[in-house]
């Protein structure tokens, strides 16, 4: 048995990582969630189809173009670098950035469904009591669709926990930076640790087994959005 | 129609044309169509203390709801011009559109509506934001007193019955001093027995009230003013017994 039977230090910036991902998106996913309810723009169905790519795309076609946006061949890129003061491919930023996008349509998509089951007679009367869409989203869609918002926030920490492809694209492999768990396991194979790769292996399928029995466990009759 | 109005609410009406007569409340003209159905209605409804509820009869499928969803901001018509007042609330001409919340009209629909996970007092404290908390507090009281449901203040609507739901439902309407009240059938769903007291409570409110129905026997005894609509049009306006009279035989079938 080695000294730590997982790599600390690629659990810690995994678990920053997903956490700092899922405070982003819970706050990003949100905001566009409720854009997607209340709109009645023409806009709409491509916002969602954009928001649902990172489920069709394969991770390295999104971690290939973020890569070239992040450096310095690209406006935003450059100006990216200007800000900070270095390039974010291959810092630990970088890796958030593609975190936030790779695991949007994990949030956006439980977050809308929450919010379109509450009934339209509901937010009908918000409005009609004064409330505009701030008031009826803090004080009514986001009550109403708890189930939701933590479903939303277990699968996109549980997704970020999991992701390989766009992490070894836009952060690579270094060591206490971008070195997540998912990317450790991948080291450990290729040298042959097979024990140490079973204990990563073996962690990760608990974290996701765990989250998506959160995410399906509900008493009956927990949630009531109709009267 | 708007020229059967009783002069007697109307004084002076001809000479003070085109200007609106002091005592029009709502003034009203829409021209609304979907799918295979069209709404169009130019009507006026007077501000008469003495008979401050104006019926809006009519049979299943006639416009009502869609009429009250419009006047209340709910549904945009694709023509028509909407006044409370004298003040416009909607005028496709002039692209003026004041949104439900700052019409001052109150509206209560056939499902009570309210908000699962408040209590009583805070579906009610919902549109009274703008008070401060004691002035809300004492608010919420009165309007409850009104609606003979104090006792319910701390309940959530789920241990409510259909009738408390109606009456906490018309409380949180009339809690921010609605100027109109418009009511979508509230009580066709309730029991014979619950319908004459949530009928006193909102008489004893004191608003103006536009009261859609399609029930003769809940109404029949109201002094009141009536709009007969039919098929998306205004056939009849006047006062009720006079406007329903011919109707009154199928009171005498729905009682028997």
């Amino acid at each position: 048995m080695p000294q730590h039977w997982i790599d600390l230090t690629a659990l810690w910036l995994t678990v920053r990582l997903a956490a700092v991902t899922t405070l982003i998106l819970l706050v990003l996913g949100t905001l566009i969630s409720a854009w997607i309810v209340f709109t009645r723009s023409r806009l709409r169905p491509i916002v969602e189809a954009v928001c649902a790519l990172p489920l069709l795309l394969p991770p390295t076609v999104l971690g290939f173009y973020l890569l070239v946006l992040l450096g310095p061949q690209t406006a935003p890129g450059r100006l990216l670098t200007h800000i900070v003061g270095h390039p974010l491919a291959f810092t630990f930023w970088g890796l958030v950035i593609g975190s936030v996008i790779y695991s949007l349509p994990f949030a956006v998509q439980p977050l809308v469904a929450g919010f379109q089951s509450v009934d339209p007679a509901l937010r009908e009367q918000a409005a009609l009591l004064g409330a505009g869409r701030i008031r009826i989203l803090r004080e009514l869609l986001l009550p109403l669709s708890k189930r939701s918002v933590l479903t939303a926030i277990t699968l996109v920490f549980a997704h970020t926990v999991g992701e390989f492809g766009v992490v070894l694209m836009v952060g690579g492999d270094i060591p206490g930076a971008t070195r997540t768990l998912s990317i450790a396991i991948y080291d450990q194979v290729q040298d042959f640790s097979y024990a140490q790769a079973n204990h990563t292996a073996l962690f990760l399928l608990i974290v996701a087994a765990l989250a998506l029995i959160a995410a399906y466990w509900r008493s009956p009759h927990r949630e009531l959005t109709h009267v | 129609m708007s020229d059967t109005l009783p002069q007697a609410a109307l004084p002076d009406a001809a000479l003070q044309e085109p200007a609106l007569p002091d005592s029009t409340l709502l003034d009203a003209n829409i021209a609304h169509r979907y799918s295979d159905f069209s709404l169009e209605v130019d009507f006026r409804i007077a501000g008469n203390p003495s008979a401050p509820w104006t019926i809006l009869f009519g049979p299943s499928a006639a416009g009502k709801s869609t009429l009250l969803r419009i006047l209340a901001g709910l549904t945009t018509p694709q023509q028509g011009r909407i006044a409370l007042d004298g003040l416009p609330l909607l005028d496709t001409a002039r692209r003026i559109f004041i949104p439900p919340g700052r019409r001052n009209i109150g509206f209560v629909p056939q499902r009570a509506a309210l908000f699962p996970h408040c209590t009583v007092a805070e579906n009610i404290a919902f549109g009274l934001r703008h008070l401060p908390p004691a002035e809300r507090s004492h608010r919420i009281d009165e309007v409850l007193t009104l609606v003979d449901a104090q006792p319910l203040r701390d309940r959530k609507p789920a241990r409510l019955s259909g009738g408390e739901s109606q009456r906490v439902a018309i409380a949180r309407a009339l809690a921010p001093r609605p100027r109109l009240l418009l009511l979508d059938e509230p009580l066709a769903a309730l029991d014979a027995a619950a319908k004459p007291q949530i009928i006193a409570c909102l008489r004893r409110s004191g608003i103006p009230i536009l009261y859609v129905s399609h029930d003769l026997s809940e109404i029949w005894s109201l002094p009141a003013q009536t709009l007969l609509i039919e098929s998306g049009r205004i056939t009849a306006h006047g006062p009720l017994q006079q406007v329903l009279a011919p109707h009154r035989e199928k009171l005498l079938a729905q009682l028997h």
